[in-house]
């Protein structure tokens, strides 16, 4: 009970790190806000009037703890650009990034164990070492190099699926799937190349262990007794790495959504960019990096309830 | 005969790890195999098993019930494993799953081969056999809740779950303190009778205590062979006289 | 096999690196400017085409290896400089001192270079510097963290011990007992990180956070070549094969060099 209290506190300091380093890098920077947005040939006079408006002439310490009462009552502030509530704009967005992480993460995952375990069983054949090989291959390649191909293949020259867009769920489930399959394929096939990697060093682990060897030796074959015994040894570990992938994973789906103009987070951030929407940029940035935090507490969370070997020493 | 090994030889590489070994075990016969790390005698456990690496190569012949077993298809051997012949290992700690508890590790054993699927009962049975008293707890256990005895006693309840006709031991007693160990070779005569066994261990008192006959190896060979008594009152083989000498303080 | 994917590494390393100088100096056509044949086949006079301003594709790749190659090698560089010396302190410093550092790298571990080079583009507009400082900064976290874990281990053997009893202050054996041993692994972890921060360039460039409009880089010849998907996909086939290449090549170099540098680490037969 005392280590999860540590481990809270640990977190709930993070958070507010993440949002100060957030905060400072866009209020802090050299590159005066006000006099980009009115344009180059605004006078000094209509700029310091914008500063007053934006209410950059206040001490940055004030602006911030403004900023951070309201994010934690869940106001992001008001666009710089249109004015509208920030939390407006992004609410409806997150759900496409939303089935962008999760199905990434899922089918990523799909991929890696079949593939890992076949590199580690046939590690010492020339199948195995070219299954490494292609995953070696695949971490050099971005995700959205690996969706300009898919677009390339699937959508203009086979056109079995759209090259891009969106369809809610609500509107049309079919339309929805048949959209985010090729992105969600995009960034699976680079993330499981990540993954694989990593179950192919663990099976091999598993490979030499005694618990294994008895279960070959109660009459599992090599994959049933890695099925049964070597998953769920593996599993624990393996939910660490999903959950710094997810990081990844993020970036990754900030880029895809571009491949795939999808109206996700990360073309609404990409566009505030360009816009110099500063207030926009703060919050999304703050809701993907919280987000990124969030994630790696709760696995450390379920890392310590998972291993019962862990939960002794808890308790 | 249960169990006939004719001229096994068992090759890492360039390295000969069990050259020509023959020997038999009989219906109900315990025999014991002893030697010191490196003398091919857990190699010789694990090829009978169809358990080595890949990297093994395995030439002669092990006849089980008077079937080969070298080159015998993996998906034959799977149905003897823990069936007809089963093994206990070193260390009951690392041997089990960490992640699994007990009981559910020893019913996947009775439902590899027995569409019956395990029955609580069946499990709690077998953990009383080898002479655990609260069977109920231990079957609910992880392997790092009980002590080193009672995993060992798992293991064994595992092993003789579907009644084998061979029980391969191997070191079943080395990591254990002397008092469990004692215990452990109680329930291991136990549940050894009436069935072949092969008993292997560097610890030539640990082989007395449920062997009445012995090979010694060495360097892959057999290099003495007979009675257990007779083997120890008067060694043939230097390196078995070694052994004696190394174990005169318990005999 | 023993060796083989440094050697390929280094092959593939020497390759990209051979061909960013030659494009210093010389490239078939301008790498910048518009040609009158605009999306030709590859062929001759251009080997691998032209794009839809008919500027040279080729001349465009190896320009952009420049630029790839600057970024990585600044960022990289920048984030040794810092995240070495602070990572050998975390370890070297009294237990409350030296877990500042440590704590600060697991939380940057988390923040990813784009969402740090998106930052800076927003305050600053997006510019090659803007995105070596975002690459460089998250890149520093791998290294406190590998420089700490390898100087724990170097400060626990009994030379370091016998210098400290010696009175040799903290720096010296900083600088002759401890760096030395530990520049096996952040060689390892620079020849990483160089693969990341060629794949989070691309990245960047692609968006369009990256260098400016002008100068060639491989993301962007990618975002260029998305609209010729129907006419002309060839044409985002040689960038992304770029980048694939030279982040391959950092990454086998440095699994090559960890074989060779690290005899523990080495996979079990």
């Amino acid at each position: 009970m005392k280590r999860l209290l540590i481990r809270l506190a640990w977190f709930a300091g993070s958070l507010l790190l993440a949002s100060l380093l957030i905060f400072a890098a866009t209020n802090w920077l050299p590159g005066d806000i006000a006099s980009v947005l009115l344009g180059t040939n605004a006078t000094p006079e209509a700029v310091a009037a914008k500063r007053v408006e934006l209410g950059l002439d206040r001490p940055f310490l004030v602006r911030y703890l403004e900023w951070l009462g309201g994010v934690v009552s869940g106001d992001f502030g008001t666009s710089m650009i249109n004015g509208r509530s920030v939390t407006a704009t992004i609410a409806p967005r997150l759900e496409v990034s939303l089935w962008l992480v999760l199905f990434g993460t899922l089918g990523s995952l799909l991929l890696a164990l079949p593939v890992g375990t076949f590199a580690a069983v046939r590690r010492r054949h020339l199948d195995g070492f070219v299954v490494s090989a292609l995953s070696q291959i695949g971490l050099a390649v971005p995700a959205f190099w690996a969706g300009i191909w898919l677009v390339v293949l699937f959508a203009v020259r086979l056109q079995w699926l759209p090259a891009g867009g969106y369809v809610p769920y609500w509107e049309s489930p079919a339309q929805w799937a048949l959209h985010l399959i090729l992105p969600v394929t995009a960034l699976s096939i680079v993330q499981a190349s990540v993954i694989s990697r990593y179950v192919r060093t663990a099976v091999i682990d598993v490979l030499h262990t005694d618990y294994f060897r008895t279960a070959r030796a109660i009459g599992w074959g090599k994959v049933g007794a890695l099925w049964r015994h070597g998953l769920r040894n593996i599993s624990i570990s393996l939910l660490t790495v999903v959950g710094l992938q997810v990081a990844t994973l993020l970036v990754g789906a900030i880029i895809i959504e571009q491949v795939f103009a999808l109206p996700g987070l990360g073309s609404r951030l990409l566009l505030a960019v360009t816009q110099r929407d500063l207030v926009v940029v703060q919050g999304i940035v703050l809701v993907l990096v919280w987000a990124v935090l969030l994630i790696n507490f709760l696995v450390d969370v379920a890392y310590q309830m998972l291993d019962p070997r862990l939960k002794r020493e808890a308790t | 005969m249960k169990l006939v090994v004719d001229e096994l030889s068992v090759r890492f590489g360039d390295t000969l790890a069990v050259d020509k070994v023959s020997f038999a075990v009989g219906e109900t016969e315990r025999l014991g195999i002893i030697g010191a790390s490196g003398s091919g005698k857990s190699v010789t456990s694990l090829a009978i098993a169809g358990l080595l690496s890949e990297t093994a190569r395995v030439s002669g012949s092990i006849k089980f019930d008077g079937q080969e077993l070298v080159g015998l298809r993996e998906r034959d051997y799977r149905r003897l494993r823990g069936n007809r012949f089963s093994m206990i290992f070193q260390e009951p700690m690392t041997a089990l799953d960490p992640t699994m508890r007990v009981g559910l590790q020893i019913a996947e054993a009775i439902a590899l081969h027995d569409r019956r699927t395990g029955k609580r009962l069946t499990v709690e049975e077998e953990l009383q056999r080898v002479g655990i008293t609260d069977p109920g707890r231990v079957a609910d256990s992880f392997p790092h809740q009980l002590s080193g005895g009672q995993r060992q006693r798992a293991m064994i309840a595992m092993a003789i779950v579907n009644k084998p006709d061979l029980v391969i031991c191997d070191e079943p007693t080395t990591a254990l303190d002397m008092v469990v160990q004692r215990n452990i070779l109680h329930v291991l005569d136990d549940v050894l009778t009436d069935r072949a066994a092969l008993f292997i261990s560097h610890d030539l008192g640990v082989v007395r205590e449920v062997c009445p006959r012995v090979i010694v190896m060495q360097e892959g060979h057999i290099v003495e062979e007979g009675p257990i008594d007779a083997v120890i009152a008067a060694p043939a083989h230097d390196y078995t006289a070694r052994l004696v000498a190394a174990a005169r303080g318990e005999l | 096999m023993k060796r083989s994917s440094l050697w390929a590494g280094a092959a593939l390393v020497g390759f990209v690196v051979l061909v960013a100088i030659v494009g210093f100096f010389w490239t078939p056509f301008s790498p910048t400017s518009n040609g009158p044949t605009p999306l030709a086949a590859p062929g001759w006079p251009h080997l691998l085409g032209t794009d839809a301003f008919g500027t040279d594709v080729l001349s465009r790749l190896m320009a952009g290896a420049k630029v790839v190659l600057l970024v990585g090698v600044l960022s990289v560089l920048g984030a040794a400089v810092v995240g070495v010396p602070l990572g050998m302190a975390a370890a070297m410093l009294p237990r409350w001192a030296g877990e500042i550092p440590a704590r600060l790298a697991d939380i940057l571990y988390g923040f990813p270079a784009l969402l740090l080079a998106i930052l800076f583009a927003a305050a600053l507009g997006g510019s090659t510097w803007t995105a070596v400082m975002a690459i460089g900064i998250a890149t520093v976290p791998a290294f406190v963290r590998v420089a700490r874990a390898a100087t724990l281990q170097v400060v626990s053997q009994p030379f370091v011990e016998a210098a400290e009893l010696a009175g040799v202050s903290r720096f010296v054996i900083a600088g002759r007992h401890v760096w030395p041993n530990i520049a096996p692994l952040v060689w390892v972890q620079a020849s990483v990180s160089f693969g990341i921060a060629i794949l989070s360039e691309a990245g960047l460039s692609y968006l369009g956070l990256g260098s400016g409009p002008d100068a060639p880089t491989w993301g962007r010849m990618l975002r260029e070549a998305q609209d010729h998907l129907f006419s002309t996909p060839i044409l985002a086939l040689w960038p992304g094969l770029a980048v694939a290449i030279a982040t391959l090549g950092f990454n086998l170099l440095g699994d090559g060099l960890r074989d060779v540098l690290d005899p523990r680490l080495r996979e079990r037969p």
